[in-house]
């Protein structure tokens, strides 16, 4: 359909003859917003991470790579990026997993369907900060929840595994609704084939469901895992990235050198790994892509 | 007939499971926060629900020391300029993204694609010094500008994708017939992707909703910036009146929970479209 369309548009004589400046008129102001922000920002932050910019210095000059052979030896960073790896490899698995089954629980006949996946997503709708706070309230040793698990805000453990799971609380909707608008392109016709030869349903869960669906997972885990390695805010109002730094991830740190103790330099060199990593998640991801396209 | 039952049974217990787990996980913790903040003050870590004893006391204390009432003005405010950026724009960009072949098209793909790649977080500190050289710090019209470049990729992704699956057809009967081309795009497009248009706002303006780290980066007068800056001034200021800050956190929550089940339809098909299609 996509190929057919942009071929016909080409077919059309007038359009043909002339350098079409319309379609660069069309794209101008958004492109220049956009590439302004992206290109011009990492191109800022790219050189402000060579010098020693810093809230009490007057003169700010290059030192070349010392920010980043800074941060490779900074214990606190690499403590940082092992918290965020633990963090964002648990909320991608947890939700995705959560997802799936919800989302194929979900899917069936089921009486309620439409207010069950309502319930399920109003989580998602709810701001970072709302959810953060209100979770903090939640997880008061006092608080029903909070009592259950024993205050798990007052330890460094607990309050990895509070905010972990908070942040699954909040994904999982996503995850679900994702995998449901793959799930609801199967040709049910597979199921009646498997129903037929007996296989039990957990069985078609298994075997037709999952790897149908496996693409979806896969774009899934991959938006859960870019967006859960920048985020800030919901570390912020459930934990404030304490006890002590026991919830401070690679992008909470990267945020307090830049904007509590204005070390704009260290910070830049920071921001710019984090992008490294993110355009690397990206790319595996298109390669990904590109494989599983091959395959079939 | 026993396989039928059998089946039928073990289906309602599933369906059980489900109801059973989607209540306790999702729907009871919001559930107690909206009891809470509907409490007195001295309820706030009791067990008894008394409804005779509801108050709105803890809506007016976080509305006044969160400045609430204005920060939420100031948003809705900021929701609406983006969104006149971001849909026109978006728009016309997804079209000629899905109509056109032109050289710099790759590019231009690229482009949109990569900034959604890029947070804004790792992009805060440089947006930051050039609003500040440009004397725009404190000033809304600087998170407008910010939040339409943040939104853009994502509205133009969409709609690129809405307008490739709409038949070309129309449009070139239309040009035959002597239609002009941007009469094309606005009598016969946009009515056609409308529905698209309505996804990409709904989206737009629930980001505005949750945004925190960039308003609070950038503006510095109580009340103007967006309500999450007003939740997180109760948090701050007032940090073990857990009642008002139940009460504050709903508040900030109506808007886009409100706007959320009303539109869900549009809601859910820019949240997948996005991330499918591509």
């Amino acid at each position: 359909m996509a190929i057919t369309a942009i071929g016909s548009a080409e077919n059309v004589p007038l359009r043909r003859k002339r350098a079409d400046l319309f379609p660069y008129l069309l794209i101008l102001p958004a492109g220049l917003l956009v590439g302004a922000f992206t290109v011009l920002s990492l191109m800022f932050t790219g050189v402000a991470s060579l010098t020693d910019w810093d809230i009490g210095r007057r003169v700010v000059s290059f030192i070349g790579f010392a920010n980043y052979l800074r941060a490779f030896a900074d214990a606190d960073l690499i403590g940082a990026f092992f918290r965020s790896t633990v963090f964002v490899l648990s909320v991608t698995f947890i939700s995705t997993a959560l997802g799936f089954l919800l989302a194929v629980a979900v899917n069936r006949k089921i009486r309620g369907q439409g207010v069950l996946r309502a319930i399920i997503v109003v989580p998602w709708v709810i701001s970072e900060l709302a959810t953060g706070v209100f979770w903090m309230i939640l997880l008061q040793p006092d608080a029903p929840i909070g009592f259950i698990t024993g205050g798990p805000l007052r330890t460094a453990t607990g309050s990895m595994v509070a905010l972990i799971l908070v942040e699954c609380w909040r994904s999982i909707g996503f995850a679900m609704v994702m995998v449901l608008a793959s799930l609801q392109s199967i040709d049910e016709s597979l199921y009646e084939a498997a129903r037929v030869d007996g296989a039990p349903g957990w069985r078609m869960v298994w075997l037709i469901t999952l790897p149908l669906v496996s693409p979806t997972l896969l774009v899934v885990s991959i938006l859960l895992l870019i967006g859960n390695f920048n985020l800030v805010t919901i570390i912020i109002a459930l934990t404030g990235g304490g006890p002590i730094d026991a919830t401070t991830t690679t992008a909470l740190y990267m945020y307090q050198h830049s904007f509590l103790y204005f070390h704009i330099g260290y910070g830049s060199a920071i921001a710019i790994l984090m992008s490294v990593v993110n355009v690397v998640a990206m790319g595996l991801f298109i390669l990904l892509q590109r494989g599983r396209g091959a395959q079939n | 007939m026993t396989t039928a039952i059998k089946r039928r049974s073990r289906i309602d217990l599933t369906t059980w499971f489900t109801w059973f787990a989607v209540v306790t996980m999702f729907l009871l913790p919001m559930v107690w926060i909206v009891l809470k903040s509907l409490q007195p003050e001295q309820y706030v870590f009791s067990s008894t629900i008394d409804p005779s004893a509801f108050t709105v006391e803890n809506f007016q204390r976080a509305f006044v020391q969160g400045s609430l009432l204005s920060y939420t003005i100031s948003t809705t405010l900021i929701a609406l300029a983006t969104c006149a950026i971001v849909l026109p724009f978006g728009f016309v960009t997804g079209y000629a993204l899905a109509r056109f072949k032109f050289l710099g098209r790759g590019p231009v793909l690229f482009l949109f694609m990569f900034s959604l790649t890029i947070p804004g977080l790792v992009n805060l500190v440089a947006i930051y010094q050039a609003f500040s050289a440009l004397r725009m710090i404190n000033n809304p019209i600087s998170l407008v500008i910010i939040y339409s470049a943040s939104s853009l990729p994502l509205a133009v992704w969409l709609m690129r994708a809405y307008i490739l699956a709409l038949p070309s057809e129309i449009e070139e009967a239309a040009l035959i017939d002597g239609c002009s081309r941007p009469g094309i795009i606005w009598r016969i497009v946009l009515p056609l992707a409308l529905p698209g248009v309505g996804a990409v706002a709904v989206l737009t303006v629930v980001a505005v909703f949750h945004e925190f780290i960039v308003a609070t980066t950038m503006m510095r007068t109580e009340g103007i910036g967006v309500v999450n800056q007003g939740l997180r001034q109760l948090q701050t200021q007032y940090s073990f009146d857990f009642t008002g800050l139940a009460a504050g956190s709903v508040m900030v929550s109506i808007i886009p929970v409100l706007l959320f089940l009303i539109l869900q339809r549009q809601f859910i098909s820019g949240m997948t479209a996005g991330a499918i299609k591509s």
